[in-house]
């Protein structure tokens, strides 16, 4: 081969080469998967806040399982698989709650959604981009709220500086250590982001696991009343009942007898959002407190709207199926997002706490008169207090399996006149909650305590 | 008559030159030394010293003017043969010649993108020829090396997921399973598609010289296969290969079953515990054992319920899988093949057929395979190739599963005592989702039979697939000058799946469906039953489109008989490209292939409420992957005096799969390499050991990842997903800036040698591995968000030794031939960032974890401090006393756990000796595994309630004082306490040693005498036995029986194969 022959090789491969190397950058861009993308629109985003598997249906249901609006027998509870179920049930310490901790994934997605809402460009009409923003905010502050009602004590002169808050993730940084907030910061964290997320969503989402803005209202209202405000409660609960307070009336809207009365979305809901599904609470084993079930009287639609009698060696009790899921609770699962009825009670209580009897008790009249059959005589009271001991005792019959009852004995149990003590019999023996109690607070994750040096609570 | 001859052609010599030697003819046949009958057709036959030559016809003849004393034979593939012209040159010569390629001294290996002389390589490559490969009758090529194979480990302790690794692990949590190079090009296809006949050799890269011109994908060793292929000036060939493969039916006694009579004891204990009461009272949610429901029964006598249920205890569900859901299989195998050459072509065309009918009823496998290749030399220094694979692989899966898999009453595992059949052999059904008496109200007969009818299934089930995939290989060299060549090679693979998967209206899928969603107080069709009357159809469409296109110079220099220079250099583009799609359709008729629409948008109330509202299952889905590398490479290496070789490699990968900006971090993959022949030094006079060499080399390779980016990703799902019907999205991946390829480097020392006159040869390596940037899960507190994050944060060290030696023992009449491979390969995790070895933890060296200091498979255990003599109660350490705290033991200090060792063999490898006398042959091979653990197991009393998971140690448990003396297994207690159970599975109680010797295989073979053949008119016919599978253990240390490779599930059946070979 001659020496020119090489030389026009030469160039021929180093053009080749160099042409390869400026059409190989473009070449290497193509997306490995289809199905996967990088979070760039409004579009994705709203795609991340609605995934219902994450977003909707994984928040804790400890809030009921440490309930006492159900009871196990002997046996059931012996052969429940779950040893943390088991030492729940009769309020003993047990650090193994990962699975309620596990709802941090909705922070989670909320962080990465307002990361990466900053870098796309709001436009002349920023609606669609202020209602992800409120959106995700509220999400957290929705995690934010069932894990303070379970990790944190309840917000009171003495608790409030103490560290024992639970810890405030902003950002999706997962190399951020975890750090305890104080249990006032706690508080004010879960206000800022429902107040702010109020002011950026619409009256109305697409669809109601999308958060809303009376959805907020009503978050800040519950966050209040867990925090013992009963004014802005009151004030918050109100906002939300001039957008949206329509309620069902049990005589015409639902089949009380029906296997599952109540319809997913329908038209009390407001925003939607349950729990996993919980081996305790199942139908098959939850037994309503017979205390309770016999408080229904007879002409009360919820009676059999909200329970089943049990057959078999539970024969002679019920359980629950009055759940807004749908699904008749066949798996046990806790409300966990916004409903018109506590609203009205909400307003009703904190009317009466403010000594406002006559509207309180015209709140708790209109829901009632929803829940009872035609013979129903409106309820009235002579003074504050017996109208807050009414409001209370409906409240309780009202809302079932919501995961509201929890906060409710944690923020009363140091009302005298309102306090409960929960009890649970096992094995002939009684177990007691008392309002001093460490029971009132869940341990936290031993997984977690283990990685990031927090402090576990007392 | 001799010396007369002597003296005649001496005087002719002498006197008469011209005149004589115009008269003397020289002539004879060629013939090949391996393959004695077959005439080697185009040799050049050329006088010394003189430019007169011949060439052989095709019986090997040729024919000279006789004008010299000696005569130069030379032909393609075959070695360079020089011959001193007999005294009497008139007889006919006969010449045998040496194939090049089976010269001992010049064993070339492939690199694919290579063949180079082992003599002259300094990397570390193991090759198997295809006698080797034979002696393993199986349908895929990979379980073949196995046992054959230095450094490479089989790892079956999961049964459906066989893992391989060369030298150990090389990777964490990324793809450890070797490259595997198919003609050239890394094999994208199903590895089952390739049909073991077609290959002639396959050659294994352990060290980094070897392999790292593989690159970013070579971190975990590359297995090079190269297909058979013609030969220029080659008689036409014809082989055939056919064998038949029977294999016993698992060994269902090898499964931990309780026997049905305890089982029932303790299903009446639990009863009477109440334990089944909230089930009972529940029939909706729950489903409940025949026994339980007998003995709920209120109607029934104490007599009555026990009469029914001592009946029950005789039965003995394996023995129904063993007669319906079981068989023998058998799997056929013939190949046939022809292949030839002339001067410019050469060919050769295979044709193959697998069918395999496997062991649970039901399941069948046929492959097809077409293989041509074509070889031209149209012009001098013009080569071109064309090489067409054709598979089609059809498979049946109608069978309802083998023992253990599936078969669930709810939850939980099969009864002991179920039945498949009644006496007869009539099918009967399991209440699988609700008890009898329940099921048997439901709908009353409005709805379909809700049983699952496991022999009823595997009549109905109708699942099949067919997958046609044609490979394509076209290539072309041109040689530049002496000196350069260069080449363009362009491989391009397609590969359609089409998989149906029919559930006609008799399956338990689709009854139990239109059951659920049917609604009795509608009267419109549409609405009374939403999944509609009829069959399901699921189809399933899988593409594979993958090109590769090469382009490279090679240049070879030889001088001066001392300087021998050898370069490569190349670019590579690669796509691999697969797409899937999904549908279902609902209502299908294949009668009159009609079908019916549904509605997946709203939601339908189960019947009775049992399952609350769903939404029709949508399972239409489509996958769409793409992946592109983008290489340049090259390769050198020179060899000075036949003595000194150094070499090098480079290579630089860029690909879509990270993102842009992790290919920029990318820095090129190298390797370095020198061989010294010590035996052609002069000064080397040690004649015992004729041949020595020395190597080193160093390098580094890479490893991918697919799974991991290093931006935030959304993985999309479909609307019919949500319960809002919204499009919706998951995160995938955290956002990691710092995200890079795993790096692999190894250093490889070895010896080659040949001695005591060549009847011992082998090598000796040693290497070490430190595998970095390696992308392992990151515990993070879930607070994040996250339980876990990937990062390059991990490191693996590990050495180890491979040693192969060859011994002729015996040689003579009786020949002993034996073949020592002996393996080392230990390693650890010497790096981690979070080790995921919390409070607590305790395994089973199955699954990979990495711990600093430890084997990623490392076993590690509670310590054990024997049962209370008083309860049973399993005892353990904290701080060092005995305690019974469970909630404590199980979450104790990783320090304090007891740290066994690596669950996969440190030293493992196979002895193979065989012998042959006269035409017969034997070769036993051996395996042998040392060094490593398996967690036994044994009874979890919690599993056992709940989900049946049976075993039985059950029967071994503490029941009364004294007890503790002969048995480990703690007493049952109940209510169970799922922590207690835990802490006595992982308790170092239950760990083994794995080590033990089996008799792997077993090969027999019958030459057929020449003469046989000769009559015959065929060149060779054998006929051969093998059997890969005896469940023959030689020796093991555990005392309890137990079969370590597979220590979990049941043995597989024996296996034995018959065959036959010939070639015309």
């Amino acid at each position: 081969m001659k020496k020119d022959q090489i030389k026009k090789i030469a160039f021929l491969i180093i053009g080749l080469c160099s042409l390869a190397a400026i059409s190989c950058k473009k070449y290497l861009e193509a997306k490995p998967d289809q199905s996967l993308t990088v979070p760039g629109t409004i579009k994705d985003l709203w795609a991340i806040l609605d995934n219902t598997s994450t977003m909707t249906l994984k928040y804790p249901s400890s809030s009921e399982v440490l309930s006492d609006n159900y009871f196990l027998r002997d046996d059931t509870w012996a052969a429940l698989s779950s040893t943390v179920l088991r030492s729940q049930y009769i309020w003993e310490k047990n650090d193994n709650t990962n699975i309620d901790w596990l709802s941090y994934s909705v922070s989670y997605a909320s962080n990465i959604v307002l990361e990466n809402l900053l870098k796309i460009d709001p436009g002349p009409s920023p609606a669609e981009w202020n209602s992800v923003k409120g959106s995700a905010l509220f999400f957290r502050g929705l995690n934010l709220y069932t894990i303070s009602q379970l990790f944190a004590p309840p917000l009171s002169q003495s608790t409030q500086n103490t560290p024992y808050g639970i810890p405030l993730r902003l950002s999706s940084n997962f190399g951020e250590k975890s750090v305890r907030s104080t249990v006032g910061e706690t508080y004010a964290r879960i206000l800022s982001d429902f107040k702010l997320s109020s002011a950026l969503l619409p009256s109305k989402g697409l669809t109601k696991t999308r958060p809303s803005r009376p959805a907020a209202y009503a978050m800040i209202s519950k966050t209040y009343l867990a925090m013992k405000q009963y004014d802005s409660a009151g004030y918050y609960a109100n906002k939300c009942m001039m957008m949206y307070d329509s309620l069902l009336n049990f005589n015409k809207d639902i089949i009380p007898s029906a296997a599952a009365p109540f319809k997913r979305f329908n038209r009390e809901v407001i925003f939607h959002a349950r729990s996993g599904s919980s081996t305790i609470l199942a139908p098959a084993r939850a037994i309503i407190d017979t205390t309770l079930y016999r408080s229904y009287q007879v002409n009360d639609l919820r009676k059999t709207a909200y329970f089943k009698a049990n057959t078999g060696v539970n024969s002679g009790t019920h359980c629950f199926k009055g759940d807004y899921d749908g699904s008749g609770t066949s798996s046990g699962f806790v409300f966990a997002g916004v409903i018109t009825d506590e609203l009205y009670l909400i307003r009703a209580e904190c009317y009466a706490r403010a000594g406002q009897t006559a509207l309180a008790m015209a709140d708790l009249n209109k829901l009632l008169s929803t829940r009872f059959n035609t013979s129903f005589v409106p309820l009235s009271a002579v003074d504050p207090d017996q109208t807050l001991t009414i409001i209370l005792t409906e409240r309780r019959k009202e809302l079932l399996f919501r995961g509201t009852r929890w906060t409710d004995l944690r923020r009363l149990k140091d009302e005298n006149e309102h306090s409960v003590i929960p009890k649970r019999w096992l094995n002939g023996k009684m177990y007691e909650l008392n309002p001093n109690s460490s029971g009132y607070v869940l341990q936290l994750p031993a997984a977690v305590i283990n990685l990031s040096d927090m402090e576990q609570n007392p | 008559m001799k010396i007369f001859k002597s003296i005649s052609l001496g005087v002719c010599l002498a006197f008469l030159p011209g005149l004589l030697f115009a008269q003397q003819k020289v002539s004879g046949y060629i013939y090949s030394r391996e393959s004695p009958k077959s005439p080697v057709t185009g040799a050049t036959v050329r006088l010394k010293g003189n430019l007169k030559s011949s060439i052989s016809d095709q019986n090997g003849f040729f024919q000279l003017d006789l004008l010299a004393d000696s005569i130069i034979i030379t032909a393609v593939g075959y070695k360079k043969t020089a011959l001193a012209i007999p005294e009497n040159p008139g007889d006919l010569l006969t010449i045998y010649l040496e194939s090049t390629a089976n010269d001992l001294g010049e064993v070339m290996v492939s690199t694919g993108y290579q063949t180079i002389a082992k003599e002259r390589a300094t990397g570390s490559f193991y090759k198997i020829d295809n006698t080797l490969l034979n002696q393993n009758v199986s349908t895929d090529v990979i379980s073949r090396l196995e046992g054959i194979s230095s450094g490479l480990l089989f790892d079956r302790r999961d049964a459906n997921n066989t893992k391989i690794e060369i030298r150990g692990l090389s990777t964490i949590y990324s793809n450890a399973q070797p490259l595997i190079i198919l003609d050239n090009f890394p094999y994208e296809g199903n590895i089952n598609n390739i049909n073991p006949n077609d290959v002639k050799d396959i050659t294994i890269l352990k060290d980094a010289a070897a392999s790292s011109i593989w690159g970013a994908r070579a971190g975990n060793g590359v297995i090079v296969i190269t297909t058979k292929s013609g030969r220029y000036n080659s008689e036409l060939t014809l082989s055939v290969n056919a064998n038949t493969t029977w294999a016993e039916q698992p060994r269902l006694n090898t499964t931990a079953i309780i026997p049905s009579t305890d089982y029932i004891d303790l299903e009446t204990l639990l009863f009477n515990k109440g334990f089944y009461n909230s089930r009972i009272s529940s029939p909706a949610y729950n489903a409940l054992s025949p026994v339980v429901e007998i003995l709920a029964n209120k109607s029934l006598s104490a007599v009555q319920a026990a009469a029914q249920i001592d009946v029950m205890r005789g039965y003995d569900v394996r023995d129904d899988f063993r007669k319906y859901i079981y068989r023998d299989a058998l799997n056929q195998q013939y190949n046939i093949n022809l292949s030839g050459g002339i001067d410019k072509l050469n060919y050769f065309i295979s044709s193959g057929l697998d069918k395999n009918r496997q062991n649970l009823i039901g399941n069948e496998l046929s492959r097809v395979n077409l293989k041509s290749s074509m070889v031209f030399r149209p012009i001098k220094n013009l080569e071109l190739y064309a090489d067409v694979q054709y598979t089609k692989t059809a498979t049946t899966s109608n069978s309802p599963g083998g023992y253990g898999s599936g078969y669930k009453i709810r939850n939980s595992n099969l009864y002991p005592y179920a039945r498949l059949a009644d006496d007869r052999g009539n099918p009967l059904g399991l209440y699988t989702l609700f008890p009898k008496g329940f099921t048997d109200t439901l709908g009353k007969a409005k709805l379909l039979d809700w049983r699952y009818i496991p022999i009823q299934e595997l009549k109905e089930n109708d699942n099949t697939s067919a997958q046609h995939d044609i490979l394509t290989n076209v290539g072309i060299k041109y040689k530049l000058s002496k000196l350069l060549n260069a080449e363009v090679k362009y491989q391009y693979e397609r590969s359609f799946t089409d998989s149906r998967q029919y559930k006609s209206i008799n399956t338990f899928y689709t009854r139990d469906l239109i059951n659920r969603f049917t609604n009795l107080s509608q009267n419109q069709l549409e609405l009374r039953n939403p999944v509609p009357m009829g069959g399901i159809l699921d189809l399933t469409d899988a593409d594979l489109d993958a090109y590769s296109i090469r382009g490279q110079l090679n240049a070879r220099k030889n001088w001066a008989d001392k300087h021998d220079i050898n370069l490569l250099a190349g670019t590579e583009l690669r796509q691999t490209e697969n797409i899937q799609r999904t549908d279902r359709t609902y209502g299908y008729d294949p009668e009159f292939i009609s079908f019916k629409n549904v509605d997946y948008i709203n939601s339908y109330p189960s019947y009775n409420n049992l399952f609350g509202s769903n939404t029709i299952p949508v399972y239409d889905s489509f996958k769409s992957l793409l992946f592109r590398y983008v290489s340049v490479y090259a390769n050198g290496s020179y060899t000075y005096s036949n003595r000194y070789t150094i070499s090098a490699s480079a290579r630089r990968d860029a690909s879509n799969v990270f993102g842009v900006s992790t290919n920029d971090k990318g820095t090129p993959l190298w390797s370095v390499g020198a061989a010294w022949d010590l035996s052609k030094e002069s000064f080397y006079n040690y004649s015992q050991v004729p041949y020595l060499k020395l190597r080193a080399t160093y390098g580094r390779s890479g490893n991918t990842n697919q799974a991991v980016s290093a931006l935030t990703t959304l993985q999309y799902y479909p609307a019919s997903n949500s319960i809002v019907n919204l499009p919706s999205a998951q995160i995938l991946n955290a956002a990691n800036p710092n995200l890079k390829w795993e790096r692999v480097a190894m250093l490889n020392l070895g010896v080659d040698f040949a001695a005591f006159k060549n009847r011992l040869s082998g090598s000796i390596e040693y290497y070490r591995k430190k595998s970095t940037d390696l992308l392992a899960f990151q515990q993070i507190d879930f607070t994040s968000g996250l339980g876990y994050v990937m990062t390059n944060s991990a490191t693996l060290t590990g050495s180890g030794v491979d040693i192969n030696l060859l011994g002729k023992i015996i040689d003579g009449g009786f020949k002993w031939n034996g073949s020592l491979l002996f393996s080392h390969a230990a390693y650890q995790v010497s790096k981690v960032q979070a080790n995921s070895a919390t409070n607590g933890y305790a395994s089973d060296g199955t699954t990979i974890t990495p711990i600093e200091g430890y084997s990623p498979y490392e076993l590690v255990s509670y310590r054990w401090a024997g049962l209370d003599p008083k309860t049973g109660d399993p005892l353990g350490y904290i701080n060092g006393k005995i305690s019974k705290d469970y909630s404590s033991l199980i979450n104790s200090p990783f320090s304090e756990q007891t740290k066994h060792g690596s669950g996969v063999p440190l030293y493992f490898g196979n002895l193979r000796n065989t012998f042959s006398y006269k035409n017969i042959s034997l070769t036993l091979n051996i395996a042998y595994s040392f060094g490593y653990y398996f967690r036994k197991p044994t009874v979890n009393f919690s599993d056992l309630l709940n989900n049946g998971t049976m075993h039985l140690d059950y029967l071994r448990r503490w029941q009364n004082p004294g007890d503790e003396q002969q048995t480990n297994v703690p007493s049952f207690v109940y209510p169970s306490n799922g922590e207690r159970d835990t802490f006595y599975q992982y308790s170092e109680i239950n760990v083994l040693k794995g080590d033990h010797v089996r008799l792997q295989n077993v090969f027999l073979e019958y030459n057929f005498d020449q003469s046989i053949c000769n009559k015959l008119s065929i060149q060779n016919l054998s006929l051969y036995a093998n059997s890969a599978n005896l469940n023959l253990i030689l020796w093991r240390a555990n005392n309890q029986g137990i079969d370590p490779n597979q220590p979990l599930g049941m043995q597989p059946g024996r296996n034995i194969s018959l065959g036959l070979r010939f070639t015309l």
